[in-house]
């Protein structure tokens, strides 16, 4: 039976509130069939739309889960937001306007980073070293142009090639050189300063690229070619070490400062000068080091530096009077010059000092100044001596004739012997005057300056209570002097020291040896071997006020004394080539040292003229224009058996000489004295007389004189010298001697 | 601007848990985006999802903010301000 309408109304309101897709199969009847139908139709399309809808829930579901996810967190729970919820809180809508500022910043970032990457690649190619990037197994990345260049061909392809294949060589063992190696060793950055690569030479740097593990994933390796740096480097070494090498090879002393003072550097010469090391100086105050004194305004060393530091002073130069005090206390005269060192920009950045050590100059300009002197008073000297002398002859002459003519009893006798004497006084100090003045010239002869020393030294100290400590050398060479002149000077300086120690008493030591003197060791000798001679005192010194004037004509401290025993010491001395000088300490006594060039020829057997066999015979002429000398002469020849003939001068002995000659009466032998005035001297006439006679046997006469012949008589043919006043012993002896040795030959 | 200036917009989300605490940050700073940007606000989100303190951060650096996280009794705090 057909439904009724409340029937059917209620049937599809369970219908839809079920959700079904269909009504139940009732019978409607007619009347509601079309409107079953088209609820039919309906529910089946509401069935269709619910299906659409849940679908597209699940999707929006889905992609917001999924939208989740990829932001990082977890999916929504169905629980969590409802399909109601879901569309009102608009996750989706959320997460898509989140992504837009996501992808917004990213856009950013990105820009950024491609800047980034550009300024990376344009430094990687620019840098002024070759690149290299390698991972971990240095499998090369990446490499720039320079590397290529520094290692192959520009255009050679390195990406996916390894470091030791291309650089090192195809061994997969690198060395302990290897600046990668020390990098993984290490775990961190590693600096090779100086790799070779050929003739090349490299700077490398290996720096490590690590992940957030600390686990070194790549590495970046610079190579910075530094050849041309090792050449310059090499090259400034060079240089410094020859300037080091010139430095310790100049003679002077130097030192460097740095802008406080402190020492940067000192040479060897400055080291010995100083008596500090290098290692001890260096870094020491400049005042430390070099202790400077100048007596004439005081100084300290400081002076100089602040001289250059603060008041900018291109040049300080201490000439003369600067003393330098080494370590040991030990004074030298120094020559110091100091001048700032410059800095390109002018800044001074210290001080350099040169020092020369001038105490064997300054002496040596003390000896000359010394010589000089002593040369000009000579002149002076020699000169008032001459006259003197031949005024002494008269009077002596005179006087010798008086006592002849008084009776030995008449008191004017005993006046006329003290006049006598005094005049022989007179006759010793114009000798002294005569030899230290430029007439002088010793007279040279071969003999044993051992014989020499011992007999004038135990002269001198005959009589006296003071003991002689005489040290002469077994091997002492002969030397070649002036006999009488070096006994002089022997028993002046023997004497002195006696008098010296006349209150004190002691020893008087006297050594001789012979010493070979090098380059500069003695001021004004030229190197050699020489015969050292010194004498000792131990009487009170002499004062240093006076050391230097000891040597000067007429300077004396004795109340008696000439002044002349050591002047003319000093005159003897340089005659003959050699040097004389003292060394004392006041209080300590003195002590002479006197060198004389040792000979080289031998001395020869020694003749000995037998006393009792000096009696002669024959001729003999005797030429002088003295007749006081004439007189004694022929006395003296006379007494011992010569026959004797006087004359003035040269034109009259050889007149004599020819005549004797032709008479059949030769002269056995002539006597000349050198220098005739107004008339024709020894000189002259002894080349006369040998044209004459070739044979001839004549000997030349003199007082001391400047003559070069008394020095050099064998060239002129004579065959003696003999020095006027002489003694009948060494006249007669000097005639015998001549005239055997020509019977002799 | 300063940051003493800057608003400080306070967001508290405790209780809830991931993906929603998210949701609730990126929906607020999608909304103030532009002042939290130019400085002139700051987002504080208090929470107590210890994986908010993850998310959070990270989706808000991958946007480009500024994050710092402290620790307060018993819940996070998560402050969001603009890039340096």
């Amino acid at each position: 039976m057909p439904m009724n309408l409340a029937e059917f109304y209620q049937m599809v309101s369970r219908a839809v509130k079920d959700q079904a897709s269909a009504l139940p199969d009732h019978e409607v009847g007619p009347e509601l069939e079309p409107l079953a139908t088209l609820i039919n139709s309906m529910l089946q399309e509401n069935k269709s739309l619910r299906f659409d809808h849940q679908v597209a829930v699940d999707y929006i579901r889905e992609k917001i889960n999924q939208m989740l996810v990829v932001i990082g967190t977890v999916p929504l729970r169905p629980e969590e937001l409802d399909e109601k919820h879901l569309i009102a809180l608009d996750p989706l809508g959320i997460i898509s306007r989140s992504f837009i500022q996501i992808l917004e910043h990213s856009n950013k970032t990105n820009k950024k980073l491609r800047l980034a990457r550009d300024e990376i690649q344009a430094i990687f190619e620019s840098v002024g070293g070759g690149l290299l990037v390698m991972d971990a197994e240095r499998n090369i990345l990446a490499s720039n142009n320079r590397f290529r260049e520094m290692f192959f061909a520009r255009e050679d392809e390195t990406v996916g090639r390894t470091c030791y294949e291309i650089i090192c060589g195809n061994e997969d063992a690198p060395g302990e050189t290897c600046c990668f190696k020390q990098m993984m060793v290490r775990g961190e950055l590693a600096v090779q300063p100086d790799w070779r690569f050929g003739e090349k030479h490299f700077s490398v740097v290996a720096t490590p690229i690590k992940d957030r593990s600390g686990k070194i994933v790549r590495c970046v390796v610079l190579y910075v070619d530094i050849s041309e740096l090792v050449e310059a480097r090499t090259a400034l070494d060079e240089e410094r070490e020859r300037l080091v090498l010139t430095l310790e090879s100049i003679a002077d002393g130097v030192i460097a400062t740095d802008d406080q003072g402190r020492l940067s550097l000192i040479n060897s010469v400055a080291e010995e000068l100083t008596g500090w090391s290098a290692q001890e100086a260096i870094g020491q105050p400049i005042c430390s080091v070099m202790m400077v004194e100048d007596p004439k305004a005081p100084k300290s060393c400081g002076d100089f530096f602040s001289d250059i530091m603060l008041h900018k002073e291109s040049r300080v130069e201490r000439l003369d009077s600067t003393i330098l005090i080494d370590r040991q206390g030990i004074r030298r005269d120094i020559y110091l010059s100091a001048a700032p060192i410059h800095q390109q920009d002018k800044t001074i950045t210290g001080t350099i000092v040169v020092f020369r050590d001038i105490t064997r100059e300054k002496r040596l300009d003390e000896e000359l100044t010394k010589a000089n002197r002593l040369e000009s008073l000579g002149i002076f000297a020699g000169g008032i001596a001459h006259d003197f002398n031949n005024l002494l002859t008269g009077v002596l002459g005179n006087v010798s004739l008086a006592k002849v003519i008084a009776d030995p009893k008449d008191k004017i006798y005993q006046l006329l012997n003290q006049t006598e004497k005094s005049t022989f006084r007179a006759k010793g100090l114009t000798q002294q005057l005569l030899t230290f003045a430029k007439g002088g010239m010793p007279i040279k002869k071969l003999i044993s300056a051992r014989d020499l020393i011992r007999e004038s030294v135990e002269f001198s100290l005959r009589g006296s209570s003071i003991l002689c400590d005489l040290k002469i050398s077994d091997d002492l060479l002969p030397i070649e002097v002036d006999e009488g002149q070096i006994n002089q000077v022997l028993q002046n300086l023997t004497v002195n020291s006696l008098q010296a120690m006349k209150e004190s008493g002691g020893v008087v030591e006297v050594s001789a040896q012979n010493v070979e003197l090098g380059n500069n060791q003695e001021p004004l000798l030229a190197p050699g071997k020489y015969v050292e001679i010194v004498i000792t005192d131990h009487g009170p010194g002499i004062s240093p006020k006076i050391i230097n004037r000891i040597f000067d004509p007429f300077f004396t401290t004795k109340e008696n004394g000439s002044g002349l025993g050591l002047a003319t010491s000093y005159a003897i001395i340089s005659k003959h080539q050699g040097q004389i000088r003292v060394e004392s300490e006041e209080g300590k006594g003195a002590t002479f040292f006197l060198y004389l060039p040792a000979s080289k020829r031998e001395l020869a057997a020694k003749v000995t003229a037998g006393n009792d066999s000096m009696s002669g015979s024959g001729r003999v002429m005797v030429m002088d224009d003295e007749e006081v000398v004439r007189s004694v002469t022929q006395s003296m020849l006379e007494y011992y058996g010569y026959e004797v003939e006087l004359v003035n001068d040269g034109t009259e002995a050889l007149a004599k000489y020819e005549q004797a000659m032709l008479d059949k009466k030769p002269f056995a032998l002539v006597l000349m004295d050198l220098t005739i005035p107004g008339g024709m001297g020894g000189k002259e006439a002894i080349s006369k007389l040998l044209a004459i006679d070739p044979q001839a046997l004549v000997v030349v006469a003199s007082g001391y004189s400047n003559d070069p012949v008394m020095a050099d008589y064998l060239s002129y043919g004579f065959k003696r010298v003999i020095s006027k006043p002489y003694r009948t012993d060494e006249l007669i002896s000097v005639v015998a001697e001549v005239i055997e040795e020509a019977n002799r030959n | 601007m300063t940051d003493q200036a800057a608003k400080l917009i306070e967001i508290d989300t405790r209780g809830q848990v991931c993906p929603s605490t998210l949701l609730v940050a990126l929906d607020n700073m999608n909304r103030y985006q532009e002042d939290l940007y130019s400085g002139k606000m700051k987002l504080l989100i208090r929470t107590d999802n210890r994986d908010a303190t993850t998310t959070i951060p990270d989706t808000a650096e991958n946007m480009g903010y500024e994050i710092e996280v402290r620790q307060q009794d018993g819940f996070y705090e998560i402050l969001i301000s603009r890039p340096e």
